[in-house]
């Protein structure tokens, strides 16, 4: 048996240590010591060539040298028109940021809601009615194969590279996958349910309204939580090839001027604005599920 | 006792059968006919598995039939209606719903206004005790309570009769002989045609009118409670009542 301290700073025993928040020192040391090889191994590579910040920067080349050079990137992509050729400063570099990481933002989010509206309600539909299942089945089987990245040139071809062909592509990667979890999680909704709402007699319509509906949504945002790392990913791979502004952008151009701490700063902001917008979505869905009975620890 | 009143619930030659995986056809009910007047507690015992539920279910219209009728009040019972109220072995209270908003969703569903619903379902909330927790989600009740307010839902729907389906059955002996006396309460108030199915004798003989026993695929014993209501707990231990139990469940042998 473990001892363990639990939440409430009470020493217990337990057989299986199933906190998965418990060893915060590990956690944390695992990323130091990553950071720290990292730092070690462009360091040596300075030695032996003094352009090997290039391929493999070390921190000082990425906090000190690229990221004010962002500045340069100020006057583009609608950012400040007309006002090209800004000194490196950390100040021009964080307008800059800023201005993309908000474009990019917006058009996550919007396809984000878009989808998620599309997909669950298109999933709901079709469990309401089988011949809208029987029909949209076949094509969806052959759509859910495709790899979505792949159909970033048809949305190029098709929208552009206007606003809402980002959109429209977030929207679709959403949608795609909600529409499967949503069948899924109508299917898991226990029998009883349904019985016990038409015996208290509400019709097949209500029913699903008001039983089978509110049921699915815990699973459903457990789904919606798994594709935000992949809703970052495509927006990023279409803003890289495609766009005009975003942070898929600030790679492109970053790549352009053979600026790998550029890439790299980029790389970490995508990092922390998946996981921020995870963190925001789960604390919404915690809301939102506050009936769920949860397992007390 | 209850010799002319006319029978609200009548069952006429039913037979169901079952398809398993395998294929194989396994017969549940041969037969079986049965009249149920108004107002009347009957309680239909038999061991498990041998069809009661299913005979629940079907007379409730959430089983199709393979021959034979149900009728309520002259009329053939198809597909399941708030006039048949259930009340399900396992727990089907909405757990996305406060216990005002769940007391309220057969009134919804009907479309009665606001005030009038949360006065009915107020109503039955305080017959089950449950006033305490109206703004309460069911996640923060307790099995009892939980029960208590799946009997609550389908008595503020005011059905024509009350189906139902071994609800006691696995909560802990204390809890079930609280949750039947309550259910004696509120049954007492409005004396409301109740179909209770079950396999504890000692239930039966507590909450009947009457005990139809299903046993082969028919009832095979029709049964009068001689027990006079109001019945109280302290019944149970009674020695004229452990006797009366113990005759009826050696009229017929759990498998």
């Amino acid at each position: 048996m473990k001892k363990i301290l639990n939440s409430r700073g009470v020493k217990v025993e337990i057989l299986v240590d199933l906190d998965k928040r418990r060893h915060r020192i590990l956690q944390i040391s695992s990323v130091f010591i990553i950071l720290i090889i990292w730092e070690v191994f462009a360091i040596i590579l300075k030695l032996i060539t003094p352009h090997a910040y290039q391929i493999w920067p070390t921190f000082e080349n990425i906090f000190l040298n690229s990221l004010p050079q962002l500045a340069v990137f100020y006057g583009m992509g609608g950012l400040g028109t007309g006002t090209y050729g800004q000194e490196p400063s950390y100040w021009f570099a964080f307008l800059v940021i800023g201005y993309h990481t908000a474009l990019t933002f917006a058009r996550i989010v919007a396809g984000f809601l878009l989808g998620g509206v599309l997909g669950i309600g298109l999933g709901l539909l079709v469990k309401a009615n089988s011949k809208m299942y029987a029909f949209i089945e076949t094509p969806f089987r052959f759509i859910r194969i495709v790899p979505i990245m792949a159909l970033i040139p048809l949305f190029i071809v098709w929208f552009g590279s206007k606003e809402i062909s980002f959109i429209l592509y977030i929207a679709f990667a959403v949608t795609v996958v909600l529409y499967l979890d949503t069948i899924s999680a109508v299917d898991n909704v226990r029998p009883v349910y349904q019985r016990f709402a038409l015996t208290l007699g509400a019709t097949r319509g209500q029913m699903f309204r008001t039983v089978i509906a509110p049921a699915c949504i815990p699973e459903l945002l457990g789904g919606l939580k798994m594709i935000v790392g992949q809703a970052w990913a495509l927006s990023l791979a279409a803003e890289f090839l495609n766009a005009q502004n975003g942070l898929g952008r600030l790679i492109a151009l970053a790549r352009l001027r053979l600026d790998t701490g550029i890439i790299i700063i980029v790389l970490i902001l995508y990092l922390i604005y998946s996981l921020l917008f995870l963190k925001v979505l789960t604390l919404i869905g915690n809301y939102i599920t506050r009936w769920v009975p949860r397992i007390e620890r | 006792m209850t010799v002319n009143v006319k029978p609200i619930v009548k069952l006429v030659d039913i037979v169901k059968s079952y398809k398993t995986e395998q294929g194989q056809e396994i017969h549940v009910l041969n037969n079986l006919n049965a009249e149920i007047p108004e107002g009347e507690f009957v309680v239909i015992v038999g061991p498990s598995g041998c069809g009661k539920s299913t005979l629940l279910f079907i007379i409730a219209g959430l089983e199709p039939v393979n021959s034979g009728t149900v009728y309520l009040y002259d009329v053939k019972v198809t597909k399941p209606s708030s006039k048949l109220g259930v009340v399900f072995q396992e727990t089907a209270i909405f757990y996305w719903r406060t216990v005002l908003g769940n007391a309220q969703y057969g009134l919804e569903m009907k479309g009665i206004k606001k005030d009038k619903r949360r006065e009915i379902a107020m109503k039955y909330l305080k017959m089950m005790n449950l006033q305490d927790f109206i703004n309460s989600y069911p996640k923060e009740l307790s099995g009892g309570m939980k029960k208590r307010l799946a009997i609550a839902m389908v008595y503020a729907n005011d059905p024509e009769v009350l189906l139902m389906d071994e609800p006691f059955t696995g909560l802990d002996y204390p809890i079930k002989c609280r949750l039947q006396m309550d259910l004696l309460n509120i049954w007492d108030k409005e004396k409301k045609t109740t179909i209770f199915v079950t396999h504890d004798v000692e239930e039966a003989m507590m909450l009947s009118d009457r005990i139809l026993v299903l046993d082969r695929k028919k009832i095979v014993l029709v049964y009068d409670n001689p027990f006079e209501r109001p019945r109280k707990n302290k019944l149970r231990d009674e020695e004229r009542f452990i006797k009366e139990v113990q005759k009826l469940r050696s009229r017929f042998i759990y498998l």
